[in-house]
């Protein structure tokens, strides 16, 4: 009686499970790219003459699209993640899953999200979603993020993306309503990360990511932080003024972005790094709340 | 022929990838029929 031996060509990561498959695609990240989306398919016209279940589908295609690329970013940062604090849990750091195997979930989920996009909706929004992986990936991921302070400036807009592509989801344009919220998206991204980066600093150091906090310090970073909060507070109301949405989003955007504005100065005044912390949390909470007040408003 | 831990594990996820592509191929279906029907 024989065994026959595994060859050195089967290595598999023993402990990988569905979990840590699904933990590649960023949840956390999907969700609000999911709510974000949503937003913007649900303040689209047209969105009462939708199949619901095609809607559904969009939705579903967003949130694989946004896995995929979040799976192929920790496939090309698992070297920077498992010197970090913060991300050496990932799985590919851990050693859960095989590098050549995520790299591949992320490239067939992105093309397959695309795919039914285009065929559930239409190949516009189908178009942005893929331009926005690719932007996610190459741009951000692979060009961006280890080689300038203004990593997340730019590489940020592809997290903006997902408002345009629910808004085109319906009606296959774009109009100045969804490229309203990709700026709101895009000018909420810097404070928040580099509220992030204040308290885990000493992390983006060690690995070498030039942070605006490790390239430029804390404090010039924390004026920064400040002209984008006071920047972004005209750019919410922008749905109001215009017309799209009305006074109870109106006076919702006006205190939610005095109160990031206030939480920014509060991060610049003191050295204590939980105003930070506080910042960083409130700044998920901002976009959640300014994105339903929008829906509801 | 004993199966092997590697072969189980491969097994499961070769089963979970085949799971997954039916699932899209239901998902693609069930759109197209939609879209056929006016939806």
């Amino acid at each position: 009686m024989s065994t026959t031996a595994p060859k050195a060509t089967d290595t598999i990561a023993p402990d990988d499970t569905l979990g840590d498959y699904f933990t590649l695609l960023k949840p956390k990240v999907m969700s609000l790219v999911i709510f974000t989306g949503f937003a913007g398919m649900w303040v689209a016209p047209g969105l009462n003459e939708t199949h619901p279940f095609l809607a559904f589908v969009a939705m579903f295609a967003l949130a694989i699209g946004a896995g995929a690329a979040g799976a192929i970013n920790m496939w090309f940062d698992r070297d920077i993640d498992a010197i970090m604090n913060r991300t050496k849990d990932r799985p590919l750091p851990m050693g859960k899953i095989n590098p050549d195997e995520a790299l591949t979930y992320g490239i067939v989920l992105s093309i397959f999200s695309v795919m039914l996009m285009g065929v559930a909706m239409n190949w516009v929004a189908a178009g942005i979603l893929a331009f926005a992986n690719l932007f996610y990936v190459v741009v951000y991921t692979m060009w961006l993020k280890r080689t300038t302070p203004q990593n997340i400036v730019i590489g940020g807009a592809a997290g903006a993306f997902p408002p345009m592509i629910g808004w085109a989801a319906i009606t296959g344009d774009i109009t100045l309503y969804p490229l309203i919220m990709f700026a709101i998206i895009f000018f909420w991204t810097p404070p928040h990360f580099w509220a992030l980066s204040l308290f885990a600093n000493e992390d983006y150091k060690r690995a070498k990511i030039p942070m605006m906090t490790v390239t430029a310090g804390a404090h010039k970073t924390k004026i920064q932080m400040i002209a984008y909060t006071l920047i972004l507070l005209p750019i919410t109301l922008a749905p109001w003024a215009l017309g799209y949405a009305g006074i109870i989003y109106g006076i919702t955007a006006t205190i939610l972005s005095t109160l990031f504005l206030v939480s920014a100065i509060k991060v610049y005044k003191s050295e204590d790094l939980k105003h930070a912390k506080i910042m960083f949390g409130y700044s998920v909470f901002y976009l959640f709340a300014l994105f339903l007040a929008l829906m509801i408003g | 022929m004993p199966h092997s831990e590697v072969h189980k594990q491969k097994f499961k996820k070769n089963l979970a990838v085949l799971g997954m592509i039916v699932g899209f191929g239901l998902l693609i279906f069930a759109v197209t029929i939609i879209r056929i029907s006016g939806g």
